[in-house]
């Protein structure tokens, strides 16, 4: 200030310096005190203030269980056959049979030169992947040969499916051209086959007409060989085995129809007489394969669900629900109480949901394991699925220690917040399925008791404000 | 001339408009209520008095607590000022304790003769300020677990103001004043379960408030007393809300996209203010005002909180050497000034009150010494620490130029 004086008169200078002084002191000022602070008050104030913030976890919901079946399963083209009888699965009384269809077919018929025809069998390879049941109990297989194309038992929609097939007493009508009996399966060991013979005058036939040159196609072998069903017996199996058909010929990795000759002799005094070969016939990319799977329930609480196609709610059927892959048995599971989130607020937002249900303790063990996982499906209240696509997955959380403490969960949270957001009442339910239904048999049964520890809940985690 | 004014005063009112509400200078959780904590600015020779000014005329310097005041600019006289200020806080609680600061324009103001004994002012400042930041821990409804929500404002309402002033006599002026309220508080509320939850609100609120004043100087020539008067206001707000979930799996759920929604009104109450200044000694002038704002008569409630009718008291004294000295510091204004505020909040059974002492001089810029640099620095406290409540411990520094120019005369402005 006192330089400031010492330029007396000076008007302008003094307006100048005024200016500097006064934009410096607010730029010191400024700086000094530029906008700064600690992170405090994280906590300081809400012990006297509140907000319109609310969570609420709502798990009161009531909840309808059900088995119902689908229509039918499409098993064609799996690449597994599924063959194996299983009883007393869901129910006292009920049974399960696998049987497989299969047309076959190879690239090329052309004449081997100078070969001699030695056998004919079906080489059944096992899929490692899949075995189900007690595999330590000897099955019973019998081979027929088919004497109509596989086209005839096309559905109406063009499809073969876990219903397509002959009667049992339609297939005893058939040519039985081979059985193996009382054989002990070893499911889990890759590139092993189950090998049955079969008819030595169906094999030979085949073989002269491919050397005189009378089979030359795939049409022309199939009007002599319109496929084969292979059937377990009902009596002896407890089991269901899957193998391996593909296209791929002469490999370990796949079953065929498998004729063995003697290829011309080339030595003059060796003898290798033993040394055959063979050819192999099998599911080609344009044959079919399928599997038929029939369940039996008529004598259980569960025959409803064959007879009139409805479902039968938990509480008819001592509170189990079903699901089993290949027969196209689901749970199913209706939340009526859902709508009334609704109500909740104006605004708001499913934070989660999640359905949990307890399989049935007692219905899993080694032979019967229970799936990682199990598809959601949306379906309306006729079971006609929503969306064909999954909705969802519910993940298998083992409890080794506590096993009655391993449960299904499901992430429901886009689920819910879609019911909420639409205007309308929520009528459709959730379906269950095995992952891959259609090539396999696996069941799970659900307990839905609101007891100990198996229940059937929804836990809803809902903000509003 | 008029031209000059004209440009300073837009651009002082964007910057304003845009560095007032982003460099807020509160961060009281106090400011959640009622669009915030009120901001009381003292111009002129008036900082470091107290906030006392009902009763002050000058034909020098502007004073906005009183537009009677206007009354008593000299003919031909043109009167503008800035001011800035600086907050350094402290606040804690029981167990917690933090420290922030910042600065701020804190007004622009123009005053003017129009007609001998008639003049006009305006000008532009702060009104409230939001600055909160505040965590709150609930439970989630039907469970044992809890949630946390974090919730921080920033904001408030800024004033602009249109005043006149005429003085009727020797001895008596009166004045009304309208002032347009406006500004915005954006609100964030965030929470983590099981998605990140944010809740963004922008609240935009208006009003306009009118008032008036009268002042009265007694024979004598050495007391002034004054009265103020302002009637209830209701400020109107809108809310533009975006709402949205992301979960961890990147999934984002959006509630509301620029949901529009009137909200309540917000009543600033009846008020009013009674002033005595007086030269109560050889070159030292007294002030002494009361206000009271009626909050308890105004139809808004609070939850859990209640609004308690609001006294002010204020109390200011000058010291003017009139030695015919040059010494520098003779020239120099002397100024001390405590005020005390009832505050308008009960909760948790206590009045969130406040109080303050300052300290200020007046550095005459030229000759005449009708220009000045005001400095003042404040020391005070609002709220308390008892039943888990926030107590603030601030210093403050105010610089206020204030410039008397020739209405006629055309000049440069810095």
């Amino acid at each position: 200030m006192v330089e400031l004086r010492t330029y007396g008169n000076n008007t302008f200078t003094r307006k100048t310096l005024m200016r500097y002084y006064f934009f410096g002191l607010l730029s010191v000022l400024m700086t000094v005190f530029s906008c700064g602070s600690d992170d405090f008050a994280s906590n300081v104030g809400s012990n006297f203030l509140d907000n319109d913030i609310n969570i609420n976890l709502l798990d009161t919901f009531s909840i309808n269980s059900s088995t119902f079946k689908l229509d039918e399963v499409n098993t064609s083209s799996t690449g597994r056959i599924l063959l194996g009888h299983i009883e007393n699965h869901i129910d006292d009384g009920d049974y399960l049979t696998a049987s497989a269809y299969l047309e076959l077919s190879r690239s090329e018929y052309s004449a081997v030169i100078g070969a001699t025809y030695d056998s004919i069998g079906l080489v059944l390879n096992y899929d490692e992947n899949y075995y189900y049941g007690d595999t330590a109990v000897a099955l019973n297989y019998k081979v027929y040969q088919l004497d109509t194309p596989i086209a005839n038992l096309e559905d109406e929609d063009g499809n073969y499916s876990n219903n397509s097939g002959l009667t049992p007493s339609a297939i005893e009508n058939l040519e039985l051209i081979g059985e193996i009996k009382d054989f002990f399966p070893r499911p889990n060991r890759a590139n092993d086959s189950i090998y049955i013979s079969l008819n030595e005058s169906l094999g030979n036939t085949i073989f002269d007409k491919i050397q005189d040159a009378e089979i030359t196609s795939e049409d022309e072998f199939q009007a002599n060989f319109r496929g084969l069903v292979i059937v377990p017996s009902n009596e002896t199996s407890s089991q269901i085995l899957g193998f391996n058909v593909s296209a791929s010929e002469n490999s370990d990795g796949n079953s065929s129809m498998r004729i063995f000759y003697t290829p011309e002799s080339t030595g003059d005094d060796d003898d290798d007489d033993d040394a055959l070969s063979f050819f192999d016939f099998v599911v080609t990319d344009g044959s079919v394969q399928f599997n038929n799977i029939t369940t039996g329930l008529s004598e259980t609480a569960f025959a409803e669900i064959e007879d009139t196609g409805t479902q039968v709610y938990s509480t008819e059927t001592d509170n189990k629900t079903y699901i089993q892959g290949g027969s196209g048995i689901c749970a199913k599971v209706e939340i009526p109480g859902l709508n009334k989130i609704k109500g909740l607020s104006e605004f708001g937002s499913t934070l989660s949901a999640e359905l949990i249900f307890n399989p049935s303790p007692g219905s899993f063990n080694n032979d019967f394991p229970l799936p990682d996982a199990l598809d959601v499906y949306a379906i309306n209240p006729n079971n006609d699925l929503i969306q064909e696509d999954p909705i969802g997955t519910a993940t298998l959380i083992r409890n080794s220690e506590f096993i009655e403490d391993t449960f299904y969960s499901i992430d429901l949270t886009t689920f819910v917040q879609l019911f909420i957001e639409s205007d309308e009442d929520v009528n459709f339910g959730l379906m269950f399925q095995i992952q891959s239904f259609n090539e396999n048999v696996n069941r799970v049964a659900i307990d839905d008791r609101f007891a100990n520890s198996s229940q059937l809940k929804l836990t809803v985690k809902y903000l509003n404000f | 001339m008029h031209k000059h004014i004209f440009t300073i005063f837009i651009v002082l009112f964007l910057v304003f408009r845009y560095t007032s509400i982003a460099q807020n200078d509160t961060r009281s959780p106090y400011s959640i209520f009622a669009l915030g904590v009120e901001n009381t600015v003292a111009t002129g020779g008036l900082t470091g008095l107290g906030n006392t000014g009902v009763a002050q005329t000058s034909p020098f310097q502007i004073n906005i607590f009183n537009p009677a005041s206007l009354g008593y600019l000299r003919k031909k006289s043109f009167l503008y000022e800035f001011g800035v200020n600086g907050t350094y806080s402290t606040l804690k609680s029981d167990n917690e304790s933090g420290k922030t600061n910042s600065a701020n324009l804190s007004h622009i103001a123009i005053a003017f003769p129009i007609k001998e004994n008639w003049g006009i002012g305006f000008g532009l400042t702060p009104f409230t300020k939001v600055g909160y930041d505040i965590s709150f821990d609930k439970e989630i409804i039907g469970s044992a677990e809890s949630f946390r929500t974090f919730t921080s404002g920033l904001g408030g309402l800024n004033k602009f103001y249109i005043a006149s002033g005429a003085k009727l006599g020797n001895v008596l002026s009166v004045g009304v004043d309208i002032s347009f309220l406006f500004g915005s508080v954006d609100e964030l509320s965030q929470l983590f379960s099981e998605g990140l939850v944010t809740i963004r609100d922008e609240n935009n609120y208006s009003a306009i408030n009118l008032g008036g004043g009268f002042q009265y100087t007694f024979p004598n020539n050495k007391t002034t007393i004054g009265g103020t008067f302002s009637f209830p206001t209701l400020a109107k707000g809108s809310q533009v809300r975006n709402s949205f979930v992301s979960f961890e799996d990147g999934a984002l759920v959006t509630i509301q996209t620029n949901e529009e929604m009137e909200l309540d009104a917000l009543e600033f109450p009846i008020s009013f203010g009674i002033g005595v200044t007086s030269e109560v000694y050889k070159d030292f002038v007294a002030s002494l005002d009361f206000r009271k704002r009626l909050w308890e008569e105004t139809s808004q409630s609070l939850e859990n909180e209640q609004y308690r009718n609001q006294n002010i008291y204020g109390f200011g004294l000058e010291y003017k050497p009139s030695v015919n000295n040059l010494k520098y510091w003779n020239k120099l204004k002397y100024r001390f000034g405590f005020n005390y505020n009832s505050g308008f909040l009960f909760i948790s059974n206590r009045q969130i009150d406040s109080y303050f002492f300052s300290l200020g001089l007046g550095i005459p810029l030229n000759k005449t010494r009708r220009n000045n640099l005001n400095i003042s620095y404040s020391i005070g406290r609002e709220g308390t620490i008892d039943n888990n409540l926030i107590q603030e411990n601030f210093h403050k520094i105010s610089l206020n130029l204030n410039f008397v120019g020739n209405w006629f005369k055309e000049r440069k402005i810095f």
